[in-house]
């Protein structure tokens, strides 16, 4: 589900012909190349979805909608909100509405992780908070929905490298680690893992 | 390229009132458990109607309980009308990646792209500006910005083989005024710029024509020139790029260093205006904005390659889908009896690009990139 229009088709296709090539080198016996006559890019393109969602209003409909799309798809696994912030930022002015609806929002999306064993990965973006007359990087949407999501990472700059760091987790500690993106997507960078220090 | 009375249709459509959500009621297969089919529905409708909600968007915006609050109904019955609200609201259903690539839908993500006139730049954006989408490109002043706009203002009236959108631009002007000299020498080198095009083409493109040049001095008549004069344009066809130059002179000087708050509640309510003329009309929006100094400690919106980054601050840059900067370097290019300042063309953030840089030099026929490294 893609709020901000920020799913690009080249982008997409890059990717796929990288994972591609990634697991045809990867297959070594067998079975697994016969796997990788059918996981091709028309397989894999066929099975990513776009629905394009203008505002919240939108965002609520193809939810309430999504259970049907489940049923009649029962090999689609993965849902991706990208951004749920995008959407609630705008046009709401009253924020214990906003409040609200992420909270029915969440609970929609866990009872269809749930229901239909999927897993979700929601975007958010950062906004600035001032705290001490100085101010901070933290995610959108405020303390509420910070109790959404079960783990929670967050991608950040620090200087010139990219940092990934879990702050929410029920099964792994906090941790960091540096990574890029190259033209296949997410990789890891030429560092190794660094602990965490001093977050927030 | 539809007409504005059948856009108005279409908008007519959109809207739905209350008859229709009753009608889309009246389709939908009631649930087996709540006795016969007919009772049911009338108390849905009955219900609905103590509720005094009139649209279909009424009924989203709120959450469940309050649907269900307001309307007295059950759970079972309220979640059928909400699914009866979804599917009057949704435009489409949502489409595979295979069938977006063959072009199976025109409005979503088609992989379209507005050209620059120049092939290193082209190149550098991956064929141009996306048209669903604000572009941005900021610099300091004399960066050669508005060289780069009103290169773009006349390569969208080209056709689509040509790499244009077969439209005008839309050029809103909020500090100087219209560089129309400059304009006009553009408009009479194209051929030059544009050699790869037949002159029989060119020679029938009345570009000064198709460049609607608005001024904004404030926020409200930026208001009405995006609210009104905009949409008519875009509905009409006549226009297919929309140039805001610049963004930040309207934001920085309307507000004290404390309304922030207020500010960005303006430039939310600003930017997605665009977004949705964007969106309606499949329309490219490239904003300039202006640069200013990095504070020390400021919180890392990437690697810096420079001491200044665009101005008006993370609210404005996450609503922007590709960000651009220029700036000017110490070197020179010469051609025959021109000589232009070398400028360097960064990608700082896109969904499908690297971070890249080019140089490019500005000629009378306008901004060329020099040469690709990195």
């Amino acid at each position: 589900m893609d709020t901000e229009g920020s799913f690009v088709l080249q982008r997409v296709v890059d990717i796929a012909a990288a994972v591609v090539r990634h697991f045809s080198l990867l297959a070594v016996d067998g079975e697994q190349k016969d796997t990788m006559q059918t996981f091709n890019m028309e397989s894999i393109l066929s099975n990513i979805f776009l629905v394009r969602c203008h505002d919240y209003v939108e965002l609520q409909a193809e939810l309430l909608l999504l259970p049907d799309f489940l049923r009649d798809k029962p090999r689609v696994r993965l849902l991706v909100i990208d951004s749920v912030a995008f959407p609630f930022r705008q046009h709401l002015d009253d924020l214990s509405q906003r409040t609200r609806l992420l909270q029915g929002l969440a609970q929609q999306v866990i009872s269809m992780a749930t229901r239909h064993n999927i897993a979700v990965v929601i975007t958010n973006q950062m906004t600035t908070r001032l705290q001490d007359s100085q101010s901070h990087l933290v995610p959108a949407l405020g303390e509420i929905w910070g109790h959404a999501s079960t783990t929670r990472i967050i991608l950040q700059w620090e200087g010139s490298q990219q940092v990934a760091a879990i702050v929410k987790s029920p099964c792994c500690i906090d941790t960091a680690i540096q990574y890029q993106i190259t033209s296949e997507g997410f990789r890891d960078a030429n560092q190794p893992e660094i602990t965490l220090t001093n977050r927030r | 390229m539809i007409c504005w009375g059948q856009k108005q249709q279409l908008k007519r459509q959109r809207i739905k009132n209350m008859t229709e959500i009753l009608q889309c009621l009246a389709g939908y297969r009631p649930t087996t458990v709540n006795g016969p089919a007919q009772e049911q529905k009338c108390r849905i409708v009955s219900h609905f109607q103590s509720a005094n909600l009139k649209s279909v968007r009424e009924v989203l915006s709120l959450p469940a309980v309050d649907v269900q609050r307001l309307t007295g109904l059950a759970h079972p019955e309220v979640h059928q009308l909400l699914t009866a609200a979804a599917h009057a609201c949704r435009r489409h259903a949502p489409l595979s990646v295979l069938q977006l690539q063959r072009g199976e839908c025109c409005r979503c993500e088609s992989g379209l792209r507005l050209g620059v006139s120049c092939p290193v730049l082209d190149g550098l954006l991956r064929g141009g500006l996306p048209v669903g989408g604000i572009t941005e490109l900021s610099g300091q002043s004399g960066a050669g910005k508005t060289q780069l706009a009103l290169q773009i203002s006349l390569s969208v009236q080209y056709p689509v083989e040509h790499g244009g959108l077969g439209g005008g631009a839309l050029y809103i002007c909020t500090e100087d005024s219209f560089p129309i000299r400059r304009l006009q020498q553009m408009i009479s080198e194209q051929a030059n710029l544009r050699s790869e095009v037949p002159s029989s083409l060119i020679r029938g493109l009345r570009f000064s024509d198709h460049v609607y040049i608005e001024h904004a001095a404030d926020l409200d008549s930026l208001q009405v020139c995006l609210s009104r004069r905009a949409p008519v344009l875009l509905a009409a066809g006549l226009v297919r790029l929309i140039v805001v130059d610049s963004v930040a002179a309207l934001f920085r000087s309307e507000f004290q260093a404390e309304d922030w708050m207020e500010r960005n509640k303006q430039l939310l309510t600003f930017s997605s205006m665009l977004h949705q003329l964007s969106q309606e009309f499949t329309t490219p929006v490239l904003c300039i904005n202006q640069v200013t100094d990095v504070l020390k400690d400021h919180d890392s919106l990437g690697p810096l390659s420079s001491s200044v980054t665009p101005a008006l601050g993370l609210a404005w840059a996450n609503q922007v889908l590709v960000r651009l900067m220029i700036r000017r370097l110490q070197k020179t290019v010469s051609r025959g009896d021109q000589s232009s300042a070398l400028r360097q063309l960064e990608v700082v953030f896109a969904p499908h690009l690297a971070r890249s840089k080019c140089e490019v030099a500005v000629w009378r026929e306008g901004v060329r990139g020099v040469a690709a490294f990195e």
